[in-house]
């Protein structure tokens, strides 16, 4: 059977997106609610708790960084995206030249990848609750049992194959998911308030800043989460995808840029009150059992949600994980164009499966979000001042494309000299890693400008047409 | 049929909120809650694709 056959979607992989294959709102508010509603917030909303961040922080802390995090994808992403119409991939191939999106697209595959294999670790979760095996605890990086094992790597193959089957078909499955889960991730934090004794909503706050997020001192081995540390985590922790520009292969297909408020539906409800309601379950299980420590996210919904819970657990791991696992295929497809996207996609998927057999990254997930953001940021500066700027001060966007260099020098070097910077601060600066990439932004503007001035100096080149 | 379906899934959706709601309200039990939360969801899969395919 030929490659194409199994092609079932026009991606336009290497081509403007034509307007009769442009989708409306409710594809994104679908897409990023299904995303962002996700088996991983029923590991970030717990180690929250575990950060001893208070309830005030928390509240207060998720309002802004989500709010900044809408107004990233609105004003910085989807502009771009709706006047440009590709890929990330070929967006950065016109700037950065072949050579370069080589490296990038390694490193955002790689990313892609773990972060995809965190998701199939949650979900596995819930399966060792159907089937008992010894689960994986909260300073576990391996994997710890046959049962684990098989468990991953079943659900991490089922996750692959329906993966390589296309966007608009993973969308259809989240649209349909979405508003079922988004009730049961609320019934999560309503049966656990119960389960804590609340009866009544006007006692609420009160039982937030004694019972549930009484801030102090941080679980061992966790790192002390404030305000600041909550707003700048929930604003960056999908950097990648907003100012980093990945969502760019997402919003080529919006007819408006303002659909990138449809990001808010993930926002509010995911990255707020799903993680309230994962802090809460874990709240619950810290109660009955203060040794228990392990932040499973099978099992939590189990306790509140029964089966219904469970169901939950799995689903929310899928419809976030196959579009991480479609965007890592896309990544890795631009290193090997000639091969079909559904056999780049499969492979993809498979190293998700494998990846999602070691729960070290969803152990340590918050800080592995934050480092999943900081290294592909520079690139999203790049794109950002190239599209908007660099025409405006005499110099030339697109360069690669236009004087036909395998490798642009000052999106290079502003890259990996960005992250070095960043390194260099989070090592030796003592800066946290949720800070640096705001800084790290500004540096990569910078050193882009700077860097391109020098770098064209050159007979000049052809205008952008 | 498709007028039957999204009833359904309107009832699945209400019930999968409202039985954490009662148990909440100590008017349902816990079992009782999760039992009908498991209706819900089987309910929303089977009846909420037959119209939320054809409306597009």
């Amino acid at each position: 059977m030929p490659a194409d056959a199994h092609e079932p979607v026009e991606e336009f992989e290497r081509e403007r997106v034509p307007d009769r294959a442009l989708l409306g709102l409710k594809s994104f508010v679908g897409m990023y609610g299904g995303e962002h509603i996700a088996g991983t917030e029923l590991m970030i909303g717990p180690l929250f708790l575990a950060s001893g961040a208070s309830a005030f922080d928390l509240f207060f802390g998720l309002l802004l960084g989500n709010l900044l995090a809408v107004l990233s994808w609105t004003f910085i992403t989807a502009p771009i995206a709706t006047r440009a119409r590709l890929t990330l991939y070929f967006q950065l191939e016109k700037i950065c030249g072949r050579k370069l999106v080589v490296l990038y697209n390694v490193a955002n595959g790689i990313m892609f990848t773990f972060l995809a294999g965190a998701m199939v670790t949650v979900s596995s979760t819930a399966v060792g609750v159907w089937i008992r095996f010894r689960m994986p605890g909260l300073n576990d990086l391996y994997p710890n049992s046959v049962g684990w094992v098989v468990s991953a790597l079943a659900v991490g193959l089922l996750f692959a194959v329906v993966a390589a089957y296309g966007y608009k078909f993973l969308a259809r499955v989240a649209n349909i998911a979405v508003p079922w889960m988004v009730l049961v991730f609320l019934a999560f934090g309503v049966i656990g308030l119960r389960q804590l004794g609340v009866s009544n909503l006007s006692h609420f706050w009160s039982a937030a800043q004694t019972t549930i997020w009484t801030g102090g001192n941080p679980l061992p081995g966790q790192i002390k989460f404030t305000f600041w540390h909550v707003a700048f985590f929930a604003w960056f922790c999908n950097m990648a995808v907003h100012i980093g520009m990945a969502d760019l292969s997402v919003f080529r297909y919006a007819k408006k840029s303002w659909y990138g408020l449809a990001s808010a539906s993930g926002m509010f409800l995911g990255h707020f009150m799903a993680w309230l309601s994962a802090s809460i379950l874990y709240a619950v299980q810290l109660r009955q059992d203060p040794a228990n420590t392990d932040v499973l996210p099978g099992p939590m919904a189990y306790r509140a949600c029964g089966i219904a819970g469970l169901l939950c657990v799995v689903l929310a791991g899928w419809t976030t994980a196959n579009p991480t696992i479609y965007r890592a295929g896309l990544a890795f497809q631009s290193l090997v164009p000639r091969v079909s996207r559904f056999r780049v996609t499969l492979v993809t998927g498979i190293m998700v499966a494998i990846a999602g057999l070691f729960p070290a990254v969803t152990m340590k997930l918050l800080g592995f979000v934050a480092l999943y953001g900081m290294v592909l940021m520079p690139m999203g500066a790049v794109i950002f001042l190239d599209f908007w700027v660099l025409r405006k001060l005499g110099l030339q966007s697109n360069y690669a494309e236009a004087s036909g260099t395998q490798f642009n020098w000052a999106a290079g070097i502003t890259w990996f000299a960005t992250l070095g910077a960043c390194a260099w601060l989070v090592l030796r600066g003592g800066v946290q890693i949720f800070f640096v990439s705001l800084p790290g932004w500004f540096l990569a503007a910078v050193l882009y400008v700077l860097l391109s001035k020098l770098y064209q100096r050159k007979p000049p080149l052809a205008p952008n047409l | 049929m498709k007028k039957i379906a999204q009833v359904v899934s309107a009832l699945a959706l209400l019930t999968t909120i409202l039985s954490p709601l009662l148990f909440f309200a100590d008017r349902i039990s816990q079992a009782q809650a999760e039992s009908w939360m498991l209706a819900s969801a089987v309910a929303w899969f089977i009846s909420a694709p037959l119209w939320m395919e054809s409306a597009k």
